[in-house]
């Protein structure tokens, strides 16, 4: 199994230039879950290494540590020493709280995260990247989002995927630089 | 050796997502046990949902139906069909009240029977026990769908389906990634 090697590379390394190897990426073809994930994989993947910026994880671990006290209730609730008809008082307050916490998870998923697959930010810069791909719809799109600017591009996934499957890096990377410095310039 | 890494449903994970599969994992259990608590104070019994385990309420109910139970501070009268439990017998049963006594306390004797037995219930009470009090009755039955239980059954004389039942929901869960 070799890995593709992008053409023209200068020796220096530049910024806005993709280094020269990737793992190779393949898919499923006509699964549109799967090449939505290898879309949005190598996305991340680009912005976290090539590009050097971090990750902003608090809504995940926001999300986890929501989780945890969910889970901690749901002990409480079961385990508390008193028995049944006297206990109702603590049931009643840890279901509650539970149903609230299933409420604030679901909204962050739904509403806050939304169709957002990266938060990242790089020298007071703050990026948030969003995808689309609908069902059965070959047309894929990038959202990007610096401060108030918000660029995005749609194209067809069978510009990025030969008919092997095999997610052509180089020429993606290409289109989403592109997509990048048009969001960053506006700024400037 | 690529196709061992494929078989590992952690691969390509980063490690805090883990920590979040496992919460998932932790948050279906616990939203389960909470449906049952809700269920339970909505209900103000113990368990609000039983099976019934055997035909001796036939042609009332059967093997395998679900029954929901209501218990509330209301008197118990003869004709409604109630779920108790004896002690020394984790089993509760579900049978008709035959015969209410009622003292000036309030305090109840209760006399059931199965629709489909013979003879009350007497003899199923424990050692000494004439009649049955408000502490043994876990409810009233207050809804009921026929057949559903026979899954509870089924898991209950063969053991091993549960574990495999959770086992295969655990690895689902633990592999399907999140974003």
């Amino acid at each position: 199994m070799s890995t593709r090697k992008s053409k023209s590379t200068p020796a220096t390394d530049q910024p806005s230039q993709p280094p020269k190897e990737y793992p190779e990426v393949k898919v499923q073809l006509y699964d549109g879950l799967s090449m939505k994930q290898a879309l949005d994989d190598s996305i991340v993947r680009y912005f976290t290494d090539d590009l050097q910026f971090s990750q902003n994880h608090t809504l995940n671990i926001l999300k986890v540590l929501l989780g945890f006290v969910g889970c901690i209730l749901a002990g409480l609730a079961q385990f508390y020493p008193t028995p049944f008809p006297k206990n109702k008082p603590i049931l009643i307050t840890c279901v509650l709280l539970y149903g609230l916490i299933s409420f604030a998870l679901y909204y962050i998923t739904m509403f806050i995260q939304k169709d957002s697959i990266l938060n990242a930010s790089k020298d007071k810069t703050n990026l948030q990247i969003s995808t689309i791909l609908p069902r059965y719809d070959p047309n894929y799109t990038v959202k990007m989002e610096v401060g108030n600017y918000i660029h995005s591009m749609t194209h067809s996934i069978d510009r990025y995927f030969d008919s092997t499957g095999i997610l052509d890096q180089p020429a993606f990377f290409h289109d989403i630089l592109k997509l990048y410095n048009a969001v960053t310039s506006k700024q400037n | 050796m690529d196709y061992l890494k494929k078989l590992n449903p952690f691969d390509g994970i980063p490690k805090y997502q883990i920590a979040q599969q496992i919460v998932n994992f932790g948050l279906i259990v616990a939203s389960a046990l909470m449906i049952w608590k809700f269920l339970m104070i909505a209900s103000g019994s113990e368990s609000p949902v039983v099976v019934v385990l055997s035909g001796s309420m036939r042609p009332a109910f059967d093997r395998g139906d679900l029954l929901y139970l209501d218990m509330n501070d209301g008197p118990f009268r003869v004709g409604e069909i109630v779920v108790f439990k004896i002690e020394g017998k984790d089993i509760p049963i579900v049978h008709r009240v035959l015969e209410v006594h009622e003292d000036a306390n309030g305090l109840y004797e209760i006399l059931t029977k199965g629709d489909n037995n013979t003879i009350h219930d007497k003899q199923l009470y424990a050692e000494g026990q004439n009649w049955l009090g408000r502490e043994h009755i876990i409810g009233r039955v207050k809804g009921f769908l026929p057949y559903v239980g026979m899954v509870t059954i089924v898991m209950h004389d063969y053991p091993q389906l549960k574990y495999l039942l959770v086992g295969v929901l655990a690895l689902f869960v633990l592999s399907t990634r999140d974003n």
